[in-house]
């Protein structure tokens, strides 16, 4: 019997750790494990034997690292067939009395996939090919694709798997303490994905002891009917005496695979630390046990490498963040054309912050290699939110190569009735294990009727369906016409999402603000339209997020139309927005009069209307001077007293700054009549090789609001500059910040270079590095150990 | 390094030995480059490119760079300019790093590093008993920097020296992200990840920047560092994390500057995920 057949009918032992039983027999540290299958076969046949002696019914062969790039570190690269046809020799062989199934092995390739990773798909895909082909070749029952921790190099396998020919493939990642794979991923993600791709079950191994993988395994169980595979370590690892040792007993792990089967797994077996003792306990404690039969009904799921995202029609409707489309966006048309992503990563990101669950990315610019543009913009946002992406274009080149390098399971936007559409677009969902949504027109147009409509979305799904893709996995777009040039269009639209949902029993999807072209405010209409389509069952929208308008529809619709239970979720975004108490501005006592406002306004940072409150001050004839020395100078003293008794903090200071700054703007004209309120005149640099100058920034902002004028040179600053600067402006100070011992050497040379050409100028000096006993020591006139510091040593120095 | 942020060098100049090279009487600085070239392309199997590292800013982070402490309020205002800021700098940051494992030997009082021998006393303290070592170099690109000086210019203060901290934190959290991948690997082999060794830090002479960065082959992802140390872009850091079957807890703290309030002076660090600066 086949294993497809077993595994939906029986519990099934798979066996345990095969390299420690290697080295038990003379494997040499440091030696290729799987070239023992050519040198030492009776070994490895010897540990098959063990395995199906103790009651498993499933060996895996010793391949684990039978691929090209890892057989290269021995020398062995170009003898992959090889090795792994002899390896399935060796389990076919020992399996046969026992009518054992022979797994071929096949572990990651210690390299990340692009974007994580140097390594490209292809790359990737070519090397699981050549292994899977060799196993294919000798015959194995199963490909075991085991101890994966990055789900876009399972994809790879897996495609390559599918290639090389129609054997049941098993898809084994490995998860840490926080029940997510080394990259991030999650069990459902893990069966999301993996589903999709045709694996015959899916599974854990490796990774932790199986008290840790409990919640793991419920996770897999709870997110696919598929056979669940679990293969604990032998407990966690613990060094012993330089050894790796693993102290799980066989009756431990028998009892953990027992609670497996109950919720839900049903191949068993172990990992690293494991034994044919272990797997013989194992045997003993689940076999004869029934597979716990699971058929929870699954709808549409996408996901990103982090995250799935469900779609269903009980539920919250989704919203598809369309903003990443060059259409009508000459900045992101330039920016594409350009090669950069920086508008495009922004706008990822406020858009799901904005609520969108899905980003649909479009990089549809004339003139420009759409499959580099593509790969940039996939790049950028699939490693920048955890939203699962929509590839939307026309080419069918553009969307392979997206599928390709998106390690999730994408949404192809989109397929329709056209007989050319669905040859090239339905295969690609097929093999990359991509959702679609499908556009109700077809070679003859968009038809004007929902019963027609209706017609070419059942071919969609026939179509989709006889080349395996799940119906499930097919949203409908039911197309809206402009209603300004086709009134009768919308409510065809609206009784076409009914029909859809109700004959097909399928999710729906609408571009929405295609209704509303050529009328004035545009949103409002699209969002009645959208209340409407809601109302008629949509269940998600490519739209605008950051439209507010669009997603208080959406979440006031779901209340309406009871996808919101309870409006649970209204409610927690509605107290989220409005219910937050804003907290008191740091003001001690009510300001009552022009100058305390003023006070109180450089206080606590308020930039925007602190020369509305001056005109307020001015219009009371009090003079620009008494603004200055009774308010706003003091206030901007408090700040740095507040900020030195660690009351406030940087940002609060640089509020104050920015207010005082805006002052001086506005009191400039004023004060430029009377008598200089110049404090002095500073020269300010990092010295050479310096590359860090935030801290002098900082100092250069108080400086200057404290009635400073501030010769700002930069950072990296020859002394000549320094020195140049300070006798062109007639300089009372030099600062000089300085972050490292290897650049504040410069601080002495500029000092000796200031008292040999004897300028009238003082020194004064910091940054991280410098201390008082340095300053004083290099013969440093001042020392600041921060910038309201900087501003008092600087009054000071010019008294 | 601690991004954004400087260590001392803590001596003198040299600390790196390269008797080998002396034997045969090359130019030291220069043939212990090509050495380590050598050993790169030999092990090609131990070096990794990650050119984009997934990070995550939380606004805690943030505060916490910025010299906050818990019973400091935070106006709404400010909280407003800080989430932009979040926003903003995720959009600007190229998280990536490049990492190499390299064979740690050590022999007396002699570290050895991928072919480089080390004399010094705190390395060796911290990787002894080490298996294997990891020098990773990790950076969130220079476009964070340029926006930081973008905003000074423009007067734009506040938001200048929180996107700075976003910046601080993004490459602190890269390196973090590095370390746990690696740690998910090595802890089946029961190793565990020792507190972070950088340049300027815990004894190990500023002048084995250039030396660590060759090793991290920190050129595939444009860090480099000038005559005096500094690494450019700012925002990046170069470390050694040394993998040992004995979990280390480290009590360290940073006490280089003056700053007072530096968040990173008060930090009590653990294992892989502290800063260890």
């Amino acid at each position: 019997m086949s294993f497809r057949e077993r595994v939906k009918n029986e519990i099934l032992v798979i066996d345990g750790a095969m390299g420690t039983l290697l080295q038990q027999r003379g494997l040499p540290a440091g030696w290729c494990p799987e070239e023992w299958n050519l040198s030492h076969p009776e070994s490895v046949k010897e540990v098959h034997k063990l395995y199906l002696e103790a009651g498993a019914d499933i060996i895996t062969t010793n391949t684990f690292g039978a691929i090209q790039l890892k057989l290269a570190d021995y020398g062995l690269g170009d003898r992959v067939r090889e090795i792994n046809l002899a390896a399935v020799r060796l389990a076919k062989e020992a399996a046969r009395p026992y009518r054992g199934l022979v797994a071929g092995s096949v572990g990651p390739l210690g390299k990340f996939l692009q974007p994580l990773g140097s390594m490209t798909f292809d790359e990737a895909y070519g090397q699981f090919f050549e292994q899977c082909c060799a196993l294919v070749e000798a015959g194995v029952d199963l490909i075991l694709f085991e101890t994966f921790g990055d789900i876009g190099e399972m994809r790879a396998a897996l495609i390559a798997a599918a290639d090389a020919g129609d054997v049941p493939a098993v898809a084994s990642f490995t998860f840490d303490e926080t029940g997510r794979t080394f990259t991030g991923t999650d069990p459902e993600t893990a069966a999301v994905v993996a589903e999709r791709l045709g694996v015959t079950a899916i599974g854990v191994n490796c990774s932790v002891g199986p008290g840790e993988l409990v919640q793991v395994v419920q996770g897999l169980t709870q997110s696919t009917n598929l056979p669940v595979l679990v293969s604990p370590n032998a407990g966690m690892p613990e060094m012993v005496d330089g050894r790796t040792v693993f102290r799980e007993t066989p009756s431990a792990m028998a009892d953990y695979a027992a609670r497996f089967v109950e919720y839900g797994a049903s191949i068993l077996g172990g990992c690293c630390g494991t034994t044919p003792e272990h797997i013989g306990a194992i045997y003993q404690s689940v076999k004869g046990l029934p597979p716990r039969v699971r058929s929870k009904q699954f709808g549409l799921r996408v996901a990103s490498r982090v995250k799935t995202v469900a779609i269903d029609p009980r539920g919250m409707p989704v919203a598809i963040g369309e903003r990443l489309n060059p259409t009508g966006k000459k900045a992101l048309q330039a920016e594409i054309k350009e090669g950069k992503t920086e508008i495009t990563r922004r706008d990822a990101l406020a858009q799901v912050e904005a609520g969108a669950a899905i980003l649909d990315v479009n990089v549809g610019v004339g003139g420009v290699d759409q499959v580099a543009a593509m790969e940039r913009a996939v790049h950028a946002v699939q490693v920048l939110v955890d939203a699962p992406l929509c590839i939307d274009s026309t080419d069918p080149k553009v969307i392979e190569h997206a599928l390709k390098l998106y390690h999730g399971k994408a949404i192809i936007n989109s397929v329709n009735g056209e007989e050319k559409s669905l040859k090239t677009i339905l295969p690609l969902a097929k093999r990359y294990g991509a959702a679609l949504i499908g556009l109700t027109l077809d070679d003859e147009g968009i038809p004007p009727t929902a019963e027609e409509r209706l017609a070419v979305a059942r071919k969609l799904v026939e179509r989709a369906e006889a080349l395996g893709i799940p119906r499930q996995d097919l949203m409908i777009d039911c197309l809206v016409l402009t209603v300004s040039a086709q009134p009768e269009g919308v409510p065809e639209t609206l009784r076409a999402i009914g029909l859809v949902k109700k004959e097909l029993g399928l999710t729906t999807s609408l571009g929405v603000s295609n209704v509303s072209f050529g009328l004035p405010n545009r949103g409002l209409i699209n969002a009645a339209f959208f209340a409407m389509a809601l109302a008629a069952g949509l269940d998600a929208a490519i739209l605008n997020p950051q439209e507010q308008r669009m997603m208080e529809t959406l979440r006031a619709s779901a209340v309406l139309t009871g996808r919101d239970i309870r409006a649970a979720k209204y409610i927690a975004q509605e107290q989220q927005t409005g219910g937050v108490q804003a907290a008191p501005r740091p003001v001690e006592r009510a300001a009552a009069t022009p100058l305390e406002i003023l006070y109180q306004a450089v206080l606590s940072g308020d930039k925007d209307n602190i020369v509305s409150y001056i005109e307020t001050a001015l219009a009371e004839g009090l003079s620009p001077m008494e603004l200055l020395d009774k308010a706003l100078i003091p206030g901007i003293e408090e700040v740095g007293r507040r900020y030195g008794a660690g009351i406030y903090f940087l940002p609060q200071l640089m509020m104050a700054g920015e207010t005082m700054g805006r002052s001086f703007e506005r009191l400039r004209p004023e004060l430029a009549k009377g008598p200089s309120k110049k404090v002095g005149t500073v020269v300010l640099a990092t010295v050479k090789g310096d590359i860090h100058d935030i801290g002098k920034n900082i100092v250069s902002v108080m400086l200057a609001n404290h009635g400073f004028e501030v010769i700002d040179l930069g950072k990296n600053v020859d002394n000549e500059a320094i020195l140049q600067a300070a006798r062109e402006h007639r300089a009372e100070i030099i600062g000089l910040s300085a972050l490292m011992t290897t650049t504040m050497v410069h601080m002495p040379e500029l000092i000796n270079m200031v008292k040999e050409q004897g300028l009238n100028c003082k020194v004064m000096v910091g940054g991280a590095a410098v201390t008082a006993q340095y300053a004083r020591e290099i013969g440093a006139d001042g020392y600041a150990v921060d910038a309201v510091e900087a501003v008092s040593v600087a009054k000071k120095l010019v008294s | 390094m601690k991004p954004g942020n400087r260590p001392s060098d803590g001596g003198g100049a040299n600390s790196c030995r390269k008797e080998f090279l002396r034997d045969k009487g090359a130019p030291e600085f220069f043939s212990t480059y090509a050495l380590i070239g050598r050993f790169y392309f030999k092990h090609r199997e131990v070096f990794m490119l990650l050119p984009r590292v997934p990070v995550e800013i939380s606004y805690r982070q943030v505060l916490r760079s910025l010299g906050t402490t818990e019973k400091q309020r935070v106006h709404p205002d400010l909280q407003d300019q800080i989430n932009q800021m979040i926003l903003l700098g995720k959009s600007l940051c190229h998280p990536a790093a490049t990492l190499a494992q390299v064979p740690v030997v050590l022999e007396g009082e002699r570290l050895s590093l991928g072919g480089v021998a080390f004399d010094l006393p705190e390395l060796n303290k911290t990787l002894k008993g080490c298996t294997a070592v990891s020098v990773a170099a990790v950076t969130v690109g220079e476009t964070i920097d340029r926006e930081v000086e973008q905003l000074f210019q423009t007067g734009q203060a506040t938001r200048a020296v929180i996107l700075d901290a976003v910046g601080t934190v993004a490459a602190e959290e890269a390196a973090n992200q590095v370390i746990k991948l690696l740690s998910g690997q090595q802890k089946v082999k029961g190793l565990y990840p020792t507190p972070r060794l950088g340049p300027g830090y815990r004894g190990v002479k500023m002048d084995c920047l250039p030396l660590f960065l060759r090793l991290a082959d920190s050129e595939q992802i444009s860090v480099t560092c000038n005559e005096y140390f500094q690494m450019n872009p700012v925002k990046s850091l170069c470390f050694a994390v040394g993998w040992s079957p004995v979990q280390q807890k480290d009590t360290e703290k940073c006490n280089f500057c003056q700053q007072g309030n530096c968040p990173y002076r008060a930090v009590g660090t653990e294992g892989e995920n502290g800063v260890v600066f």
